[in-house]
This record gives structure tokens, sequence and C-alpha cells, in this order.
């Protein structure tokens, strides 16, 4: 198979959202229906593009290889620190970019839902979906700073401009907490390329994150405390470390770095939520799976427990939070917290069945964080509340809405068949896997217990996750659809056709995630997870 | 592919297909959905007759029975460290003689259930959605019975619960909507458990050992098992526990309480007895349908399918369980008075002596005790059916009596249903139960000790259940009417003729010329067996089922002797000091459901409250805090910077200095401002660089 090393196509990519946003700003403000389809095509051609690019992509490159990347853009930027304008694609990233294009587009398509200022919030949703996918595509790390920061801006004013009363605090807080990201973020950088400028692996510096989290260079980057004799080298590289994942677990929504994510869920509206919290979530756990833990395996495998507490902690956290909300929103953004967890534990375990189950937990949450935004919205339309105290027997008179949005349920429920059980099942047998037969990380284990019986105990605090969520979902359901239907609700319309037709484009969305997963997901990105797990699992 | 597979495949979508096409023409009548649902069970059932019949044609079910085909990889299992190749679990088909008889066995609840539906559709007590979800289910457990590995199995399974729960969305009671969430709630903590049981499993395994792979010879198997079980890949740990590991039990014991928990779940087996109470207001051919095919079939079929992977000290505890249940069961079906519940009860105490005979490596008797269960579980429920429309909803038996007129058919029945549970000898009752006695005699003896309760309890109960059974059939049928009976109640032949041909499958199913009971004539294979237990001696064993032979008899005796004047002496009897405590204690099953309430739905809720309180409170205080030290600093600063600005521009007003020049009157000119500039930025950056960059460009190589 052809390998397209170099092409353009990821810059166009890239530049196709930039010059949509600043064509829709020249279109008068009356025009809605052409700012909105304009906005929904040059979406629709990003994904498009992306499909080509994924047609380009040869997806057999060798692990480990140097055709592991492709479509390059390579240009030199800033000469003195080695940084360069380079966009480029491994299987991972290439995915994930068609999950956020696919993301953009709906929230394009649910944008409708959006009566004023609606020029604003479509040039906002496509400078966001750029900046998403040049952050994605980013193979230089301040490229990808400046992308993954830029980002944040265009989320602030999409949060900040629609919802409801509270959304101005919820972007405030979104703003300091993706500033404050951003800023360690580029902390880590600086100190990146210090280590590596004083390393003998890079003598001139380098900022290249195909080169950083490289078998042999990760492991340099690793040990660069024991090896470059340079004082303070250890310790600038345990603070970048430690600075990339407050970055990326903020990005994330982790529990304890949280606080924006249940106030922009609840305050903001759909379109809005779809994309911002949709990429931040993309972002921040790619951030984790292909930068942190591989640039800093043995940093990663040291603190491998206690980040595996965090993440457990994280995961009953959020679950038992979401059991005592009365709001729908609330319940969705604790549910999320919950599955921040996951991402990070499934990321950091490090054998490939849980890496793979936590890519496939981004791609599962993605979708199921769109359908259960969507339920929302659409009851929210009716009923114009969403206190679940005061729902009931909608089954009876929405029966449409019912059959649908029961599905996003059931998927964050990780039911069979639907898009997050293969990603639990698998992260659940990565765990095992690591407990049993692993390479266990040789640091002393807190509280007393082997470090495989910590792992047990990732694996019961998952499995206990799971049914809290499944408990608390199932009572969601028990307060919307069941019960008597009160007269107050009897005037309800039913689902319109673009209602319905997002409903089913995410449900099909959840069904092939669920059934075919292998097909759609792992096999393609094989060999880009067994290239990271190869670094993350072999610390020096 | 097979063309036997080919046609089981087919039977199985073809009931999924009808919930499409259900779900699709909703609005429409349901009638036109009833008539689907049963076309497409009598398409399924036709396809699955040929499949059999294909199989017969190449050699006998023994000589074809395992069939085993891989569609498409599911999911890769690539297990540990080192990453090994690329290898995966194999969504497919496998297919023996215990998943056939039971495809057959749930295709016939699913057509006969539907058939009877029709006389409900005239008084609205079920619609399109009632049919979509019953067809959901029935393709759910089909696709299970025919998985290829455990957790193809185990997905198809939940969607079975989620087909249920849809089936009988219509019926929950709008004041009890926590009804499904009880339903569904033990099955998901079983779930769960399930889920840790097959990573533990495939952490120590390689992936096939979670495959429904029945070929025997590869692995070391016990001779006991190959003859009974169409599985037997990872046989080889029959006596293994592996080394003691989390709170000194080996892995293969943690494998198996977890697998085991799901199959206990379904089988409603203590301590997840307590969901099919919730799932009662359904209409009653769905009690049918999901009674028979759930908790009968699907719970047994799942042990029996994870028999290889249990090791001994495991089917011990299921052993254990099914007792507690069936003791359980039976002492409460004793005293119960509304008719649904009782027959649930029932259904659970058939259920759980099947759970127990699995337990106890009575295999085959395990897998027949099943069947029945099915079979006169389907039937009950279908005669309580019409029993309610005759008395017009009215649940409580001891207000009814004298049906016997209006209903001469179904009273016959269930009169043949009850004889033949009660063990008379002419209707077939004794085989299963006194073969399997015969096991758990012999079980039983050899733990020795308190393990002896395990023979004692389901002798116990042989007298209990025919009790309970008698009770329920005199009351509702015998005697005279306790109460007014509505005018025009009589019987339909849409009624009846189901409940006839599930009654004569219950007796012809136990008759010697019907090939489940052959199954029972072979001569058990006790070689392997004789080395763990010795050898079946006692006298004991034989007096007691020459006495539960006639055990009905004396029963019914009782029974008369108790009922034929109108409950008068029952109710003296649950007034004795002590025993009305007693009876009141069964009559709320135990209090089970106020148990897991108060020690596990409570507290959670209540940890559950007091997290939010954590991150609504101290984590947004905290936050507030940090805000407020912030915004404090910028005052202070700002207050400085005012003074400076004062101090250097002369006691000008500061607002007309430095970044005051920006500031315009129109509103959001400011955002649009900084948006542009940014925008304009990327823009540059992004294509000025690309364009004047020369082209090819790379990094060095590096070595």
């Amino acid at each position: 198979m052809t390998t397209y090393q170099y092409s353009s196509i990821l810059t166009c990519l890239v530049g196709l959202p930039m010059v949509g946003a600043v064509l829709l700003m020249l279109l008068p403000a009356n025009r809605t229906r052409l700012i909105r389809n304009g906005a929904v095509t040059v979406l629709a051609g990003m994904l498009a593009i992306a499909i080509a690019a994924a047609c380009l992509f040869n997806w057999r490159a060798a692990p480990g290889s140097s055709a592991m990347l492709q479509l390059q853009e390579n240009l030199p930027w800033i000469r003195n620190i080695n940084a360069h304008f380079h966009l480029a694609v491994n299987a991972l990233s290439l995915f994930l970019i068609l999950l956020v294009c696919g993301a953009g587009l709906l929230a394009a398509l649910t944008g409708y839902v959006i009566d004023q200022q609606f020029k604003t919030c479509y040039v906002m949703l496509l400078l966001l979906a750029g900046t998403l996918v040049g952050a994605l595509a980013s193979v230089d790390l301040l490229l990808f700073y400046l992308f993954s920061t830029a980002a944040i801006f265009p989320g602030y004013f999409l949060l900040g401009l629609w919802g409801g009363s509270g959304r101005r605090a919820a972007a405030m807080k979104f703003g300091l907490f993706g500033i404050s990201g951003s800023i360690a973020l580029l902390l880590a950088i600086i100190a990146i390329s210090w280590c590596t400028r004083h390393s003998h692996a890079f003598p001139h510096g380098t900022l290249n994150m195909a080169y950083l989290t490289g078998s042999t260079a990760a492991r340099r980057l690793a040990g660069l405390g024991a090896h470059s004799g340079v004082p303070a080298a250890g310790f600038v590289a345990r603070a970048a470390f430690w600075l990339l994942l407050f970055s990326f677990a903020a990005r994330l929504g982790v529990p304890g770095l949280h606080m924006w994510l249940p106030d922009v869920v609840t305050e903001a509206s759909a379109p809005a939520v779809m994309l911002t919290v949709g990429g931040n979530l993309v972002l921040g756990a790619y951030g984790l799976a292909r930068i942190t833990f591989p640039m800093f395996p043995r940093l990663g495998a040291h603190n491998q427990i206690a980040l595996g507490i965090w993440a457990a902690c994280a995961i009953l956290y959020g679950a038992l939070c979401a059991l005592a909300q009365s709001d729908l929103r609330k319940v969705t953004a604790y549910w999320l917290l919950s599955q921040a967890g996951y991402i990070l534990l499934g990321s950091l375990i490090g054998a490939a069945a849980a890496f793979n189950g936590a890519i496939l937990f981004i791609a599962g949450d993605l979708v199921t964080l769109l359908l259960l935004l969507w339920s929302s919205q659409t009851l929210e339309r009716r009923a114009n509340h969403r206190d679940l105290n005061r729902l009931g027997g909608m089954a009876q008179l929405l029966p449409d809405f019912f059959c649908f949005s029961i599905v996003g349920f059931l998927c964050a429920m990780a039911c069979p068949g639907l898009c997050l059980f293969p990603a639990l099942f698998l992260t659940m047998v990565g765990i095992f896997s690591a407990a049993y037969r692993g390479h266990l990380p040789a640091a002393p284990a807190p509280g007393g217990l082997e470090p495989a019986q910590w792992f047990i105990m990732f694996a019961l605090a998952a499995a206990a996750g799971a049914i809290l969520i499944a408990a608390n979902m199932l009572w969601t359901i028990e307060r919307i659809f069941l019960g008597p239907s009160r007269p107050e609700y009897h005037h309800f319309a039913g689902l319109t056709p673009v209602e319905k037709g997002i409903f089913i484009i995410l449900i099909a969305a959840a069904l092939a995630f669920g059934i075919i997963p292998d097909l759609l997901v792992l096999a393609p990105i094989h060999q880009a997870v067994q290239s990271l797990v190869l670094v993350s699992s072999r610390p020096p | 592919m097979p063309h036997s597979d080919i046609l089981l495949s087919l039977a199985a979508l073809l009931p999924l297909l009808a919930c499409l096409l259900t779900l699709l023409r909703r609005s429409k009548t349901p009638i036109v959905a009833a008539y689907t649902s049963i076309g497409a069970s009598l398409m399924s059932l036709t396809l699955t007759l040929l499949a059999i019949a294909r199989r017969l044609g190449r050699g006998g079910m023994a000589g074809a029975i395992h069939q085993r085909l891989g569609l498409f990889c599911w999911l890769p299992l690539p297990g540990g460290y080192p990453p090994v190749p690329h290898q995966g679990l194999t969504f497919g088909l496998s297919v023996d003689s215990l998943s056939l008889a039971f495809f057959l066995l749930v295709l016939l609840l699913h057509l006969l259930s539907g058939v009877y539906s029709l006389s409900l559709l005239r008084q609205r007590e079920i619609n399109s959605a009632y049919f979509a979800g019953t067809n959901l289910f029935t393709f759910s457990v089909l696709a299970m019975l025919i998985s290829a590995n455990i957790p193809q199995l185990y997905a198809f399974l939940v969607l079975a619960g989620i087909g249920a729960f849809c089936a009988g969305f219509a019926a929950w009671r709008p004041d009890d909507r926590a009804a499904p969430r009880r339903l569904l709630a033990g099955a998901i903590v079983a779930d769960a458990l399930f889920l840790i049981g097959m990573g533990i499993l495939l952490a120590h395994g390689p992936v096939g050992i979670l495959t429904v792979r029945p070929r025997a010879g590869e692995l070391i198997v016990p001779a006991s098992v190959v003859p009974a079980v169409g599985n037997h890949a990872a046989a080889y740990i029959f006596h293994f526990s592996g080394p003691p590991g989390f709170l000194g039990l080996g892995w293969m014991d943690w494998v198996g309480i977890c697998l085991l928990a799901g199959a206990m779940a379904r089988a409603a087996q203590f301590p997840f007895h307590c969901w099919p109470m919730d799932f009662l207001p359904m209409p009653s051919p769905a009690n049918a349908l999901i009674g028979g095919a759930l908790i009968a079939v699907s719970g047994p079929f799942m042990l029996a399918r994870l028999f290889p992977l249990l090791n001994l000290n495991i089917r011990l505890v299921a052993a254990i369980c099914g007792a507690t249940t069936l003791t359980i069961a039976a002492l409460v079906a004793l005293v119960q008075t509304d008719i649904k519940r009782l027959v649930a009860w029932l259904l659970i105490a058939w259920t759980s002596l099947s759970f127990l005979l699995l337990g106890a490596g009575a295999y085959r008797v395990g897998v027949l005790e099943s069947i029945l269960a099915c079979l006169a579980a389907a039937t009950l429920f279908l005669v309580v059916g019409s029993v309610l429309g005759a008395v017009g909803g009215q649940r409580d038996i001891r207000l009814m009596g004298g049906l016997w007129a209006k209903l001469p058919v179904t009273a016959g029945a269930a009169l043949l249903i009850t004889m033949s549970a009660t063990g008379m000898p002419a209707l077939g009752g004794p085989p299963a139960l006194q073969t399997g006695l015969t096991y758990l005699e012999h079980y039983a003896s050899a733990i020795g000790g308190y393990g002896r309760l395990l023979f004692w309890a389901p002798v116990l109960v042989g007298y209990l259940l025919p009790l309970a059974m008698c009770r329920w059939w005199w009351l509702v049928f015998g005697g005279r009417p306790r109460s007014g009976l509505p005018a025009g109640v009589s019987e339909s032949p849409v009624r009846t003729l189901p409940i006839l041909l599930l009654t004569l499958g219950l007796l012809t199913a136990q008759q010697p010329w019907i090939g489940l009971t052959r199954l029972l004539a072979r001569p058990a294979p006790v070689a392997p067996r004789a080395a763990i237990f010795p050898p079946l001696t006692g006298t004991a064993a034989g007096l007691v089922l020459a006495h539960l032979r006639w055990a009905w008899l004396v029963v019914m005796a009782l029974i008369v002797a108790i009922y034929f004047v109108d409950l008068r002496y029952a109710d003296r009897i649950r007034r004795f000091p002590g025993l009305n405590l007693i009876h009141r204690w069964l009559n709320h099953d135990m209090f089970f459901s106020d148990l897991y309430t108060a020690s596990l739905g409570r507290p959670v809720r209540l940890l559950a409250q007091g997290f939010a309180f954590l991150d609504k409170w101290i984590v947004g205080w905290a936050l507030l805090t940090g805000a407020l030290i912030l915004r404090l600093g910028a005052l202070i600063c700002a207050a400085w910077e005012r003074r400076i600005l004062e101090f250097s521009t002369g006691g000008r007003n500061p607002q007309r200095v430095g970044w005051g020049v920006f500031r315009s009157a129109a509103p959001g000119a400011q955002v649009w401002r900084s948006l542009l500039l940014l925008l304009l930025l990327i823009v540059l950056l992004v294509f000025i660089t690309v364009l004047l960059a020369p082209r090819g460009w790379s990094y060095p190589v590096r070595p």
C-alpha cells in the first residue's frame, strides 16, 4: 500500500474552517439560512477531508517505524528552539480527528436551537473545530500548545454567550481552568525543551512529539536525571511530567480539576457543550495517552499506583455525585467525570487491552455525551426545565423520544452492543492482565498492599463505578419516562424530523462502535497502540 | 457456513426483524404487530425444525451436534505483557443439542404466548410496544442460546433483560415506577461481577478459554463432563482453584463466583431472588414468556454453559444457593394469596431445583428440570391470565373459587400440571425428581455434615410445593365462588389452545418415548465421580423416594381437609401466637426487599448525598474563596494602578489614558476585534508559513 509521507491535506483540513469563519463573518447577520448552511457545509467539508485523509493513510505501517507518522507538512518555525510547523497524523490522532469532525458537524446541525447571534455561534464553532483539529494534527509541542490554547477562546465565547442564567460564570470557570492548563502546558514544554537541549539524545533540543515519544528517545528523556549529569535535570523532567498531567487532566475534567465541568454542561447550550466539552475530552485524553505517559514512561510507571488511586476515586466520586443530582444535565456532567476516571485508568495501566479500552472510552463517551445532551435539549425545549423530580410519564407522551433517548442512557450504562461496553470490558481485562501477569511498578505501594492487589482494587472500583452509573441511569429513566404523565405536559409535540435524524445518526454511531469496535477503531489503530504501549510499558 | 446454521441464524433474526417492523409501524393498530410477531415466530419455528431435520439427516443429533462458526472479530484481546500478536474474540455461532433444545422451547413459548396475546388486544391491555419488546426479548434469548463465546452470551443476556423491560413497559403501574429499577438492579450487580470474572479469566488463560468450544480431546476432561456438557474447553480447571490470592481464595474460585453470579441473577437465585416479583405487573403472556425463557431457561443454560469453568467449590456454592432458594421459595409460596406471586414463587422453586441439581453435578437431570420448570411455569402464567380475565383482575385467591364450572379446560390443564408437579406417576412427574434426588443423596452423603441438608432440603420441598400447588388449585377452581363472578365468563380457543399445547408438552416431555427422558435413562458416568464420592448405598434414599412417590396423595388429602370448609381452619391455624408472626414474615417474602433497600439502597443514596454536598459546597467554596482572594488582589492592584496613573497623568481621568482609547460605544465590538485579531494571526501563521516555505523539508534523520 502506498504511504503518503508528505501531503498538504492536513493543512487544508485545519485551514478550511478558518477560511470558512472569515467568510461567514463577512456575511450579513440576517442571512440566517445562508450562514447556517454555510457552516454546515464547511464542517461537512472538514469531515470529507478527514475521510479523504483516512483513505490516503496507510493503516498498516509497522509500529515504531517512521511510516507511523504520515501526511506530514513540516516547515521550520522558530529555529532557536527547533520548533516547526509540523502537522502529521498517526492512526490514533487521525481517528480522533475523524471523531472531532463528526462532532463538529453534529454540533452545527443542532445549532438551529440557538435563536440569536447565530452568526457568532457558527463562527465560533468553526474556529473551535479548526483549532481542535489543528491540535490533534500537531506533531510539534509548541504548535500543539498554540492550537490547544487557541481552542479555549471560541469555547469560552460559545459557553458564555448562549445558555442558562449561570453561563457567564461557567464560561469564566472554563476559561480559567483552560488557561491554567495551557500555562502548565507551556511551562512543561519549556521544561522539555530545556531537558532535551541538555540531554545527549537531543543536542540541539527538540519539541517533536514523535521523537520524544519514540522508544529510545523516551527512555533517555525518562532517565534524564541519571544520564545527563546536569544538576536539577531530574527535577525538571518530573516537573514537566506533573505539569503535563495537570494540564491534560484539567482538560479532561478529572475530579479534583473538574470544577468547570458541571457548570459548563449545566448552563451552556447543547451545541456549545457538544463541541467544547467533547473536544476537551478528546484533547485531554489524547494528551494523556499520546503525550504524557509515553513521553515519561518511567515517571508514569513510578506513580502508577498513586495515579490509579486518583482514577479510581474519580470514577466513584463522579458516579456517586451523579446519583444525588436532580438535573438531567448535571447527571450527564457527573457521569462524564466518572468516565474521565476510566480514561485516566486505561491510559496509565500500560497494558494494550486497557489502552484500547481508553481509546474506545473516548469514542464512546463522545457519542454518549452527544446523545444525552441531545435528549436533555429535546426535553428542555418542550418542558422548559430539566428537573427530574418534575418529570415523569414521558414514555406515554413522547414514545418516539423514549425509544431514541433510552439508547443514550443504555450507552451510559455500558450496555453490551453499544459503544461503551467494549471500552469497559477491555479496560477490565487490561487491569487484570496487568495485575496478574504484568510488569508491575517496582516502586513501593502505599497501604501495605502489593501492587497487584492495588490493581485488583482498581478493577473493583471500576466495576463499582459501573454499577453506580447503571443504577443512576435506571433511576433517571424512571424519573423521566415512568410514572403517571402530568397534565401540564399533555400538549407536547412529537419529535421533529431533524431531531429524529440527529438521534438516528448518534444511535447508529453508538451501535457501530459497540458491535464492530475492532473493525472501526481497534484494528486501524492497532499499530499505533502497540507502539505507544511498547514505550509506556517498558520503562528503563 | 453449513445450511443448518444459516437456517438457525435466520430463525434467530426473524423476531428482531418483526421488532423493527413493529417499531416502524408503531402508530398502526396493535393487531398488525401481533400477527407480525406470530408470523415471525412461526417462520422461525419452521426454520428451526428444518435445521434440526438437516442435522438428524447427517447422522443424528449426537453425530452432528457441535458447530462453531466465527463471523467477525468482535474484540481484540492482546493479553497483557508483552503484547501478543493480534487475536480476538470472535462474534459467531455455536450450536449443540443443549442450545437446540432450548432454542426450540423458547420459540414455542414465543409463538404460544403471542397467540394468547391476541385475546388481550380487545381489552387494550397491550399495545404495539409490547410486541416489539417481546420480539426483542426473544431475539436476544435465541441469540444467547447459540452464542459462540461467553462475552457474547453475556451481551445477549443483558439485551434480553432490556427486551423484558420494554415488553412490560406499558404495564408498569404509575404508582410504582420504581419496579423496573428493582427489576434490573440485581442484574446490574451480577453483570458487573460477571465482567470481573471474565477479566480475571482472560488475565490467566488464552482468549479461547471464553469460547464455547464443544470439541473434546485437546484437554484432559473429566469423563463425567464429556457426555453431558457441550462445552468443555476449559474443563481442565475442574479441580483447580489456583494459588490462594485475594482473601485466601484462588483465582479460579473468584472466577467461578463472579460468573456464577451472572447465572444466578437470571435464574432468580438467592440472593438475587427478589426481582421476579417486579415483573408481575406485566400481562400474563409476557409473564409466561419472560418467566419461562429468562428465569427457567437462560439462568440454567448459562450455568450449563459455564459448567466446565466452575470447579467443585463453586459448584457447591451453586448447589447451596439453589437449595437455599428452593427452601425460601417453597416456604413463601405456601402462604401467598396473590395468584401471580404464588406462580412466580413456584417458578423460582422449580428453577432452583434445577440449579441445585446442576451444582451437584447432575447435569442432565438439571437441564431436564429446567425444561419442565419452563413449561410448567409458562402454562401456569397463562392459566393465571385466563383466571384474572374471568374474575376481573382480582388477584387474591381467597376471593376466588368455583371457577371449575366457568373455565373447565383451563382448570383441567391446571389440575394436570399440579398433579404432574406433585409427582403423580401416570403423568410422568417422578423421573426427573427421583433421579435428581438420587444424585443429591449421593452428593450430600459425600460432603457429609451439614452438606446432607442439600438432600433433605429438596425432600422437604417435595412436600411443601405440592401443598402450595394443591392449595392454589383448590382455592381458585374448587369449591364455590367466594365472591361474585362477572357475568358471561367463558373460555376462548385463543386462550385455551396455547394452554393445552403447553400442558401437552409438559406431560409428554417426561414420557419415556421422548428423547429428553431417554437422556435420563442413560447410565450415569460414575467412573470419575467414584473417586470423589462414595457409591450410592444408602437405604434412606430409597425410603424417601418411595414416600415421595405417593406424597401427592397425602398432600391432596391434607389440602382437602384444610380447605374444603372455605379456609376456616387455615385461618385459625394462622391466628396461633407465633404462627401469625411467621405467616407475616413469609407473606412479605421474608422481608428480603426491605433488607436490601435498607442495607444497600439507602446507604448508597446517603453516600451520594454526602459526595454531592462535598462537591457543591466544599469544592465550590474552595473555588469561590480562591476567586475572592484573586479578586481582592486585583482590586488592590487596580487601586495602586489608579494612583500611579493619576500620578503620571497629573490628575487626569485615567479612563482616557492608555487602553481607554480603544473603547467603543458599540456593545460586543471589543469581542469582535479580539476575535478578528486572533483569527488573522492564526490564518497568517498557517498559510503564509506554508506558502513561503520550501516543499518537502523535513527533520534530518537521526540514528
